[in-house]
């Protein structure tokens, strides 16, 4: 059996929903084991997922200055404990003259700020919990 | 002046530029995607920040967010390194509009050398010798194409304007086929592409890719520093480079490396660059020029002793280069093995952690490389993880020392492509030097790889 040969018969198990298959011929075995698709093929046993990973907060949408107060009313976006709807503005970063909003990922209750206002975030920066 | 350089990139030579700053006394930031966060130079800039996800359209491409990241972390100048944003002109462009110093050419200059009509028509206006070719498109009038065809000499290729892809395309060895050719080419041409226009080109059936490598600073120095032989090649990715060219005389380089010299002044080109050419026969035909550092620069950094990125730097911080063309000595000779994290005998991509990383060292052996044990190799971008250099007083003994870095190196948990290099190391073609562009290829379709690996 070639290699293409023993792709295509794994491609087909999984298709079909096939998790193991044995094949015995004259000077030749095979035993293939499928792993379930929402398996992360190189997830690593045995190592903690990082806090980030677990992380379900609002982030960063992008770099910027992260603003609790809206710049040009001087108001809060938002005030801790306040429930936010998903797609709702929470937040401001500003780059220079340019503001832009921070959305909530998800309909929730906002938590504390994660970082202090007028901190340099980067993309991805958790800025709040979201409970 | 700048104190604080922004890194627009990621892998090795990210960290060699950081490395370079390190040196200058600047401070680095580290402008990295999402999937980078654990890379080398992120660790050991002096400020980093995330600019996007895993992927390189809204990361290592997005020019608004790499010039915020720049602004808000106080940089005064972006490098690019190579690949990524490093000859996009509007890149350049951008930098020096947002008031920071760009580590390259001039946006003019980038546009110039990117557009592949515009760079043929600066360099022959240069004196750089070119492909020789029709001017233009070919008459239908027949005296008129053989006298073309016998001026630029057979064999000659027949090419279509407006095409690519190896379509109305026709190889001429001789006059007698040159009418024929010419009009089933046009008839491709028009039924392809829509434009029947046809142009002829000399055609290079053996050639070397030997480049030379130049510095500008921006008070009118130029120089060059050598050639590099990167004809060891597999669909046009150069895997090993060396320098010098085996087997070429230091006239003929001395001579085109002048003309390079001088077209940079011509041009107005500032920076590190390289003009790359097909040497066949004793000559050279400018293909085109990288606005940019390159990925083999260490194998000229080896025989000469010149730090490329550092002057790359002091360019432009405007200082005047630190030596002058005389001052250059080619010392030795000097191989690179471009590593990748892919399989060498299918050459798939090989992404993952790697359990174990032991780099190979002593003497004439230089490393550059991103890798550390428990580093986990990205699917996201290219596949190169480590360059092997190796440096020695003859070309038999640069290969001899990096045979042995082959043998040390050991990247437990991914597999990477040096046993390819140890074979290739072995190949009598390789070791006599010399060998065209086509060379790899050809051993690989007459066998070498054959019965290798598990395929």
């Amino acid at each position: 059996m070639t290699a293409q040969e023993i792709e295509r018969l794994a491609a087909w198990c999984a298709a079909a929903g096939v998790s193991e298959i044995e094949l015995a011929q004259a000077g030749f075995s095979l035993c293939l084991r499928i792993q379930p698709a929402n398996v992360e093929p190189r997830a690593t046993v045995g190592e903690p997922p990082k806090a980030e990973m677990i992380f379900t907060g609002v982030r960063a949408p992008g770099v910027g200055v992260f603003r609790l107060a809206h710049p040009t009313t001087g108001h809060p976006v938002v005030e801790r404990g306040q429930p936010v709807r998903k797609g709702g503005t929470v937040g401001i970063l500003q780059i220079g003259p340019c503001l832009r909003a921070v959305i909530a990922p998800a309909d929730g209750v906002l938590g504390a700020a994660l970082v202090e206002d007028g901190a340099v975030v980067g993309y991805g920066t958790p800025l709040y919990e979201l409970l | 002046m700048f104190d604080t350089v922004l890194i627009a990139n990621r892998g090795e030579i990210a960290l060699r530029v950081l490395r370079a700053c390190r040196d200058l006394g600047l401070k680095t930031v580290a402008a990295h995607s999402e999937a980078d966060a654990s890379l080398r130079h992120v660790a050991l800039a002096d400020k980093a920040l995330c600019i996007g996800p895993a992927t390189s359209a809204d990361s290592y491409l997005n020019i608004p967010e790499i010039i915020a990241a720049a602004q808000l972390t106080g940089a005064g100048a972006v490098h690019p390194g190579y690949g990524f944003l490093s000859e996009n002109a509007v890149f350049a462009e951008t930098v020096e509009n947002a008031g920071l110093a760009f580590i390259g050419p001039s946006a003019a200059a980038i546009r110039t050398m990117g557009d592949k009509v515009a760079a043929k028509q600066a360099m022959i206006a240069a004196g750089v010798p070119c492909v020789p070719g029709s001017e233009g498109t070919l008459p239908q009038d027949e005296p008129a194409v053989r006298a073309i065809a016998a001026a630029i000499g057979y064999p000659v290729i027949v090419k279509a304007a407006g095409g690519g892809g190896g379509r109305g395309m026709r190889i001429v060895r001789e006059e007698g086929a040159l009418m024929e050719a010419a009009a089933l080419a046009r008839e491709e041409a028009g039924r392809a592409f829509g434009n029947p226009r046809v142009y002829l080109e000399k055609f290079l059936e053996h050639p070397r890719h030997v480049e030379i490598q130049i510095l500008a600073d921006r008070h009118g120095t130029a120089v060059w520093l050598g050639e590099r032989d990167c004809s060891m090649q597999r669909r046009h990715q150069k895997i090993i480079e060396e320098a010098p060219a085996p087997g070429i005389s230091r006239e003929a380089i001395a001579a085109i490396g002048d003309l390079c010299a001088r077209a940079c002044l011509a041009i107005g080109y500032t920076g590190a660059g390289t003009f790359e050419f097909l040497y066949e026969d004793g000559r050279f035909y400018f293909i085109e020029m990288n606005t940019r550092v390159q990925v083999e620069h260490p194998v000229t950094e080896l025989v000469t002793g010149i730090d490329i990125v550092r002057e790359q730097i002091r360019i432009a911080q405007g200082e005047p280069l630190s030596f002058k063309q005389q001052d250059v000595r080619i010392q030795g000779h000097a191989v690179e093995c471009r590593i990748n994290a892919e399989d060498p005998y299918s050459f798939r991509p090989h992404p993952g952690r790697v359990e174990r990383w032991t780099p190979p060292g002593g003497p004439g052996i230089r490393v550059e490389s991103h890798l550390y044990s428990g580093y986990t190799v990205p699917p996201h971008y290219d596949s190169l993880v480590a360059k092997l250099l190796a440096h020695g007083a003859t070309r038999a003994d640069a290969i001899r020392r990096m045979k042995g870095a082959l043998a040390e190196m050991e990247a437990a948990g991914i597999t990477t492509n040096a046993p390819l290099h140890a074979i290739l190391m072995e190949e009598p073609g390789f070791a006599a030097g010399g060998f065209d562009i086509h060379h790899l290829e050809r051993l690989i379709e007459g066998g070498l790889l054959d019965g290798r690996g598990q395929r």
